[in-house]
């Protein structure tokens, strides 16, 4: 079943929200790509079962389970990002998308795995194996096109990153992967802040941008090696054991705690910027992306290959794009997201 | 050779907004460790920054003080290093747009101010053993305030000092306590021969806690400098600590001299754009400043230059000054109060202006009971002074310590009666046209009026009892 198929049996009583939390609890334990489960789940089936039985209106996906990527923020249950160095970390607060599916009636059943502070194949599995009907995820175009699920990676700035760890500041957006296009919808607008617009007009060709996926990496890899510098070994990162002094405390903490891919990434933004390379590729970069950004204005849609040569456009402009089960990708123009996962439907 | 020094200064005021630069914890100074904390200014992953924009404003208001152009697009910039004192591993701060270019302070020329964020104290144990950690202070708002490098001369670098700190203070942005580290300043120094155009290597002069310090490392490092070159040496590039205790600056450790900040536009906080109305409304309530108040002092209200300074020494004093002009319209009056019993008693009791906690109206009510002729002069000092020191209800201090003047006129009589009948001497020198023994025999009628005579009112009835007589 789809998510609204769920949601429209909860509605019609033919099945209760325990129910279906226990079913995919179970599956959720059974699964190696889940890495936490949320023991607060059945009490809070429990809860949203009194609002609806009391004739609470909640939203069209009340009861229907969710699980998150483990860079998304629950209070009381750890995120680690799929990093050693943020192994012990429990969040604070709830992230906002979180607050968003609570109010909404949704059932967080756990965190899905994922690669070091970047993409979670294990999500597109799960959905696609339905372990979870869906899943909220950073960017995850690729594994969603291996898996042949929905994925929408949101418009810039439509959904709040509040609770979610940063990875690319100026690039990260929550969206949605499911089974069908109406769930990805669904859920989208449930947990965004948007003015959605409908689509102008038919697909458009795009001209070519050869210095793109150079500026996406450049821009990328800088802001995520930032970002993870506050994970040093002092407050936040978990400390090296052998480190008998402060300089020791930042190398071998980071040293021990972070992975050879990230490790990579981080070393590249921060050359990226070191010196006069800010000059010689930093601005570059931006100024490749502020030219990208006003060449793609007037364009309404197109279809593209999932890969990082075509990923990287709706990455540094902040487009919606859709990635359908047969592997493709249809980038639109800003805020068209849920009319893209129509047209995606029809 | 003669030489000529060359300085800039790089001046940080933290800002006295309520709540922090990107999140609404307090700035309180002196709060216990964390507790003016939250996960934002903790430096938590998973928050972003949102700007106060109160910041914006006191930048503003110092920017348009002091003529500078202000820009219109505001974008903010990381500044990233690792230290315990930063939880984030970068400072939020503007390299790239700040908020003010140009302007100046007379002959002092400004290159820019910019918004950014204080970091936190470390804390280290008494023993050494241990460092803590105090994020209280970490997020809160400050201006930069970077001069070009036209000082010559300690004089102008204290004199500047002295202008800014005024400036902020009237303009209410900075409460200004160099001992709290509100109010830093970095001196960028070199030396050349007179006469040489090019300007030679520079250091930097960090932990100046005093203007005693500011003048003391001026003149240990322009020496050292001089030193230096003169016996065939060069000077190197870079950061020092003044030690104030040691009388010596000394290089600090090469991690702060070899540093690269790899700076970049922060990607969380969007362009902060100040249109002209924004502007326009900040300009519309900038407020008088000291140098205008001391002119409108002595203008308006005939008060000595000096004293005119001395009110303006800090904004809490002048504007109980104001207070005390416009509740008895007194203007002298009250300029003698300040210049004369307040100020006494901030030495006597070491009190800094701007710990000063007076209730004006009681003070305005002493002016006015003193001007009455309902106390003399000695009863209007105790009593003030007993206002300064435990904040007594002037009446019933008056009353409780016997100060209010007699104008009883059965015992004035009586008074002057004994006074004429035990002084005859002096009664028949009057009489005989000495006239100047009249200050003796009032002097007799007070002393039998055991100091509460109302010489206004003593003096006419001895006048009119002695040509009676
Ligand atoms: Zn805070």
């Amino acid at each position: 079943m789809t998510a609204l198929q769920i949601a429209a049996a909860i509605a019609a009583k033919e099945v209760s929200v325990a129910d279906i939390t226990t079913q995919y609890i179970e599956k959720a334990r059974a699964s190696a790509n889940f890495v936490a489960i949320n023991e607060q789940a059945m009490e809070q089936a429990a809860q949203v079962q009194a609002k609806l039985d009391a004739g609470e209106t909640l939203s069209p996906l009340a009861g229907v389970p969710v699980a998150l990527q483990d860079n998304i923020f629950v209070q009381g249950m750890p995120c680690a990002c799929g990093s050693a160095i943020m192994a012990d970390y429990m969040p604070m607060f709830d992230a906002e998308v979180v607050q968003k599916l609570q109010a909404a009636g949704l059932i967080v059943i756990g965190k899905l795995a994922m690669n070091e502070f970047a993409d979670s194949p294990q999500a597109a599995a799960a959905v696609a194996a339905d372990e979870i009907p869906f899943a909220l995820v950073t960017d995850n175009r690729k594994a969603a096109a291996q898996h042949g699920v929905w994925h929408i990676k949101p418009t810039y700035g439509a959904v709040s990153r509040l609770g979610l760890v940063a990875n690319v500041s100026s690039m990260d957006a929550i969206g949605p992967v499911a089974r069908s296009a109406e769930d990805c919808a669904a859920l989208l607008q449930i947990i965004a802040d948007a003015q959605w617009i409908d689509l102008p007009s038919g697909l458009t060709e795009l001209p070519a941008f050869p210095h793109a996926l150079t500026a996406c990496e450049i821009i990328s890899c800088a802001e995520a090696g930032a970002n993870l510098q506050k994970f040093d070994g002092i407050s936040l990162g978990k400390r090296s054991a052998d480190a008998q002094n402060l300089t020791e405390t930042y190398k071998f903490s980071r040293a021990q705690g972070f992975g050879m891919a990230t490790k990579r990434r981080a070393l590249f933004g921060s050359l990226m910027l070191a010196g006069d390379n800010y000059e010689l590729y930093y601005k570059k970069a931006l100024q490749v992306r502020a030219q990208m950004k006003a060449a793609l204005e007037g364009v309404s849609m197109a279809e593209l290959p999932v890969d990082d040569v075509h990923n990287c456009l709706a990455s540094l402009a902040g487009l919606p794009a859709i990635v359908k089960p047969d592997g493709k990708q249809i980038m639109g123009a800003a805020f068209t997201d849920i009319a893209l996962a129509k047209g995606g439907a029809a | 050779m003669s030489w000529e020094i060359v300085m800039g200064l790089e001046v940080h005021a933290e800002l006295s907004t309520k709540s922090k630069i990107f999140c609404g914890c307090s700035t309180e100074f002196g709060a216990p460790p964390n507790t003016h904390v939250c996960p934002g200014c903790a430096g938590e992953p998973g928050t972003l920054p949102v700007l106060n924009r109160a910041v914006v404003e006191y930048a503003m208001r110092l920017g348009l003080t002091l003529g500078c152009d202000i820009t219109r697009v505001n974008t903010f910039d990381r500044k990233n290093y690792f230290y315990p004192d930063l939880s984030k591993a970068w400072q939020t701060t503007q390299l790239y747009a700040p908020v003010c270019r140009n302007g100046g302070i007379g002959d002092v020329r400004l290159h820019q101010i910019h918004m950014e964020e204080d970091a936190g104290k470390l804390v280290h144990a008494p023993d050494g053993s241990a460092a803590y950690m105090d994020y209280n202070r970490g997020g809160t708002p400050l201006l930069e305030i970077v001069t070009k490098p036209d000082f010559r001369t300690t004089e102008q670098v204290l004199g500047f000092l002295e202008t800014l700190r005024e400036t902020l203070l009237y303009l209410d942005i900075c409460d200004c306590k160099m001992q709290e580290g509100s109010l830093r300043c970095d001196v960028n120094l070199s030396v050349r021969p007179v006469g040489q155009a090019e300007f030679g290597t520079r250091t930097e002069m960090k932990n100046l806690n005093s203007f005693k310090a500011i003048a003391r490392a001026i003149e240990y490092e322009s020496k050292r400098h001089i030193d230096v070159i003169e016996r065939g040496g060069s000077i190197t590039q870079e950061t020092r600590r003044w030690d104030d205790n040691k009388g010596k600056s000394m290089p600090m450790r090469n991690k702060e001299n070899a540093q690269d900040y790899r700076y970049f536009p922060c990607p969380d906080i969007p362009p902060v754009v100040i249109d002209d109305a924004w502007l326009e409304s900040v300009r519309a309530t900038l407020p008088e400043l000291a140098a205008q108040k001391r002119e409108r002092y002595t203008g308006e209200y005939g008060i000595a230059p000096k004293d005119a300074a001395t009110i303006t020494v800090h904004k809490t004093i002048s504007a109980l000054f104001e207070q005390l002009v416009e509740l008895t319209g007194q203007p002298k009056e009250a300029a003698n109060l300040i210049t004369g019993e307040l100020m006494r008693h901030l030495n006597n009791t070491g009190t800094l202006p701007e710990d000063l906690q007076v209730d004006a109206g009681k003070l305005a009510q002493l002016i006015e009971l003193v001007l009455q002729g309902k106390i003399n002069r000695a009863a209007y000092k105790q009593t003030m002074h007993a206002v300064f020191g435990e904040d007594v209800q002037p009446m019933e201090y008056i009353e409780a310590h016997g100060l209010l003047m007699q104008d009883n006129s059965d015992a004035l009589a009586a008074a002057i009666a004994a006074a004429i009948a035990a002084n005859p001497k002096a009664i028949a020198d009057y009489r005989a046209g000495n006239e100047k023994t009249f200050g003796f025999i009032m002097g007799q009628v007070m002393k039998e009026l055991k100091g509460q005579g109302n010489p206004a009112l003593v003096k006419p009835a001895l006048e009119a009892a002695l040509a009676d007589c």
